[in-house]
């Protein structure tokens, strides 16, 4: 059983054309399993995103199902369901976005503890918080900020920390470094490793950076008009079989 | 005749608070093709703003002057602003899809600022599509930009820049966040468009692989400063500056090497102190000595190779 | 953050406290009684007894104008309240319902929109006889449809904004999600159309009560006041100023608070350099 596991997924959108819908999932089907960090290339538009949000029970699929431990999670109900969206967590693309602009970065990274560990004292939570910050590589005296008022790199480890917070099973990364200067990319690429190896969580990494896939992931999915084309290994362009994937590795 | 298109000297630029841009000089010969790389917030697209005229209202020019084919671009104004600078410049942005008017045709936003006449004008945006290796010019032309792949934009985008018959071409990061085979066909692009005669090229990028395929002069600039210029090869060949080093280590990515960490910069362009006369890069710098505290200037090391770095690296 | 001088929120400020403190001074200690007649006084000119003269029944002008003003602002701060509310309310609902519902709460805000304010006015006079309520009334109805279009655009543009989604994903509940982060952009919007919709609240009011739809004789208001000096204009022009005057500094002064207001609510977004 996976951990988490997409059966013949598909997602229609309305749209307003002569077609009066847009089908942007085909029949996926994609899992993964503890430990594992799995790739998902193709290039913009070709689904990346509505199956990431499908994946992380943002949004419902049209058919098919998302079983999370073997449960549709449409059925999850009260406790279950909240254990669930806590162990599925999202890193995306454009961090300042992801964040509320009239918060301070403390009360970004607080509000997850409230919502979720309301077991936890006040001071219990502003420890947490400050420990997560230092541990994302930020000092703590940035907390009194706003989103605005960082650079994309340090909102990125914002996000990271909030995410962590949480101590998710599954963080689905949705072109999560794409938007940042290769230096600030590999500074959040080397973190994200560290976090994998200190708290063994599964990835989900969608790119259309095929060195950085071949770098973080065990094994790939590509995705082209909304389905899975293929799916490699984690040596990507030696498995690759088709053409449409060895020109998105660049082998062409 | 000028032999360069386009010569900034000593360009200052500062908000109510600080200096953002410090004694920034800088030249696009004419045909030539410069290349200004850094991070972001290093005062790449700052520069450009102040030849453009399109600083932040809270941002002014405190020193040095922009001259762009002999004229002096810092004092254009109004009509002259548009016919000499404006129409002569073809700019290339960095967000391909906002700068594309999403509710009018490519055709119009091909021809509609051309002072040829529409059918002429037609003709023109035809040919420079084809000449862009697009293969059916008419169904694009009649295509709203939402309907265009990221690539097939970025064509577009460069025939809107080319339609004005420009000398000066200037790009600003037009690789990044693209699909890796996208960004291949605009490498190629590129590369065609050097070939053009007469076309200088202004080049704005962090991504070093693609500068080295197509500038023939660099300029590295760090917080607001230039840190090293030079020909391609002086400064890809013989990198002097730890900066200059470690960005070209980042670009390598074809051979990662799974069991290692990244190769990264730590920390980030610092936003404050840019007047500070001494090395803002030696809070990041794996060669920082006491040296690095004192004031700075510039290292000659040969041809037109210059550093503005304390340390004599290898 | 760097921040620049507001002048249109300290201009809009003082010129607003200035004509509520006339009113809130008239309701306090009226110089004279705002009603009192004395024929022998008739169309007097500025005096140190009547700072702004006195009317055509010989009443002070100063406490007039007072008198109007307070009225003119409560008048206007009760109407917008109650229709920013109903239209809050409204707009929430047609945003989050369902596709019907949302439609049929639309089409009627747009066929409210389209209705004469002037009418609705001449109708609530017609149920509920001439006064303050049916003008308060058909003021409070012309405020709804902006107050429900505002919220509507807004809500439905917070819902597919990124934060929102995150907020999603690590689990805030609906009630999080709308408090903290779908109302602060939608309160500072709200909070500037509130005092431009003040402003034009006083302007209708003034205008229903010019042409007599309003308070009612003798109570004293500005469009009322207004009206009267209308049929002196060729005699004593002066008569217009103190009521004009005092309406052009109110409205005036409520929509640079508004304007004020917005640039200093809106956080500006990084400059993206």
């Amino acid at each position: 059983m996976s951990l988490l596991e997409a059966v013949r997924v598909g997602r229609v959108f309305p749209i307003d054309g002569p077609q009066k819908r847009f089908e942007a999932l085909k029949d996926v089907s994609i899992h993964l399993e503890a430990g594992e960090s799995v790739g998902v290339l193709g290039e913009s538009g070709s689904g990346k995103s509505t199956l990431a949000a499908i994946f992380g029970g943002l949004d419902r699929p049209t058919s098919g199902q998302v079983l999370y431990k073997g449960r549709d999670i449409a059925t999850l109900k009260g406790g279950d369901w909240k254990c669930f969206r806590q162990s599925v967590q999202y890193i995306f693309q454009d961090p300042k976005a992801a964040m509320n602009p009239y918060f301070t970065l403390r009360q970004v990274l607080m509000e997850p503890l409230k919502v979720n560990r309301k077991e936890l004292s006040k001071a219990q939570m502003v420890e947490l918080v400050e420990d997560m910050t230092a541990r994302v590589g930020l000092p703590t005296s940035i907390l009194s900020r706003h989103p605005d008022e960082v650079s994309g790199g340090q909102a990125q480890r914002i996000i990271t920390a909030r995410v962590l917070l949480l101590e998710p099973e599954v963080i689905i990364a949705d072109e999560c470094v794409s938007a940042l200067d290769l230096s600030i990319q590999a500074q959040i690429i080397n973190l994200l490793r560290r976090i994998r190896s200190a708290t063994g969580a599964s990835f989900l990494f969608i790119s259309h950076d095929a060195d950085l896939v071949r770098y973080f992931c065990d094994r790939s999915y590509v995705m082209l008009h909304g389905r899975i084309v293929e799916e490699l290994g984690q040596d990507l362009s030696a498995s690759a079989k088709s053409e449409y994937t060895r020109m998105l590795l660049g082998g062409l | 005749m000028d032999s360069r298109i386009l010569d900034i000297q000593g360009l200052c630029a500062r908000d109510s608070v600080e200096e953002l841009l410090v004694d920034v000089s800088l030249h696009v010969d004419a045909g030539g093709r410069t290349a200004i790389v850094g991070e972001s917030g290093c005062g790449k697209t700052m520069t450009l703003r102040a030849l453009l005229h399109t600083l932040p209202p809270d941002v002014e020019v405190s020193a040095g002057r922009i001259r762009f084919m002999g004229e002096d671009a810092l004092a254009l104004k109004g009509e002259a602003l548009r016919k000499d600078l404006y129409m002569r410049i073809g700019h290339v942005g960095q967000n391909t899809s906002e700068n594309l008017h999403p509710l009018l045709k490519v055709s119009r936003q091909l021809t509609d600022f051309s002072p040829l006449g529409r059918k002429e004008a037609l003709e023109k945006a035809t040919a420079l599509l084809e000449s862009l290796s697009i293969k059916d010019p008419g169904r694009v032309l009649s295509s709203y930009p939402g309907e265009l792949s990221g690539g097939m934009r970025q064509r577009v985008n460069m025939a809107v820049a080319l339609m004005k018959d420009a000398p000066l071409l200037i790009a600003d990061e037009p690789t990044s966040a693209l699909d890796a085979h996208v960004r291949r066909q605009v490498e190629e692009l590129y590369q065609g468009l050097c070939e053009r005669e007469g076309l200088s090229l202004l080049l704005i990028s962090h991504d070093l692989s693609f500068v080295r395929r197509i500038a023939d002069r660099v300029y590295v600039m760090y917080a607001g400063r230039v840190v090293e210029e030079g020909s391609l090869d002086e400064v890809f060949g013989e990198a002097a500056h730890p900066y200059t080093k470690a960005l070209a280590s980042l670009s390598g990515r074809r051979s990662l090497d799974r069991t290692r960490d990244l190769d990264e910069i730590g920390g980030s362009v610092p936003d404050k102190g840019r007047g500070d006369p001494s090395c803002a890069f030696s809070s990041r710098c794996p060669y920082a000595a006491r040296d690095c505290h004192n004031a700075l200037s510039y290292r000659h090391l040969g041809g037109s190779h210059y550093v503005r770095c304390c340390h004599e690296l290898a | 953050m760097r921040r620049r001088g507001n002048p249109s929120l300290f201009i809009g400020l003082i010129l607003t406290l200035l004509v509520a403190s006339l009113g809130i001074i008239g309701v306090l200690h009226s110089p004279y009684d705002p009603e009192a007649m004395n024929l022998m006084q008739r169309f007097n000119g500025p005096s140190l007894e009547h700072p702004f003269g006195t009317d055509h029944f010989g009443r002070d002008m100063l406490s007039r104008v007072m008198m109007a003003s307070g009225t003119a602002l409560s008048s206007a701060l009760v109407s917008v309240t109650l229709g920013a509310l109903a239209g809050i309310a409204l707009g929430t609902l047609a945003a989050l319902a369902p596709r019907w519902l949302s439609t049929l709460v639309m089409r009627l805000v747009d066929a409210l929109m389209a209705f004469p304010t002037i009418l609705l006015a001449l109708m609530a006079a017609a149920i509920f006889g001439r006064g303050l309520l049916p003008s308060v009334l058909a003021v409070c109805i012309s405020m709804v449809p902006s107050f429900s279009r505002l919220t509507q655009a807004m809500v439905m543009e917070g819902r597919e904004r990124l934060s929102i989604k995150a907020a999603r994903a690590y689990g805030a509940p609906a009630w999080r999600i709308v408090i903290f982060h779908m109302f602060p952009p939608v309160l500072t919007r709200l909070v500037t159309q509130f005092t431009s919709a003040i402003g034009g609240a006083v302007l209708l009011e003034s205008s229903l009560s010019f042409l007599g739809l309003g308070v009612q004789p003798p109570s004293a208001s500005l469009g009322m006041m207004l009206s009267e000096a209308r049929a002196y204009l060729l005699t004593y022009p002066w008569q217009v100023l103190p009521s004009g005057i005092t309406l052009l500094v109110l409205v005036l002064g409520l929509n640079l608070l508004g304007d004020g207001l917005g640039s200093l609510l809106t956080r500006r977004s990084a400059d993206g350099l």
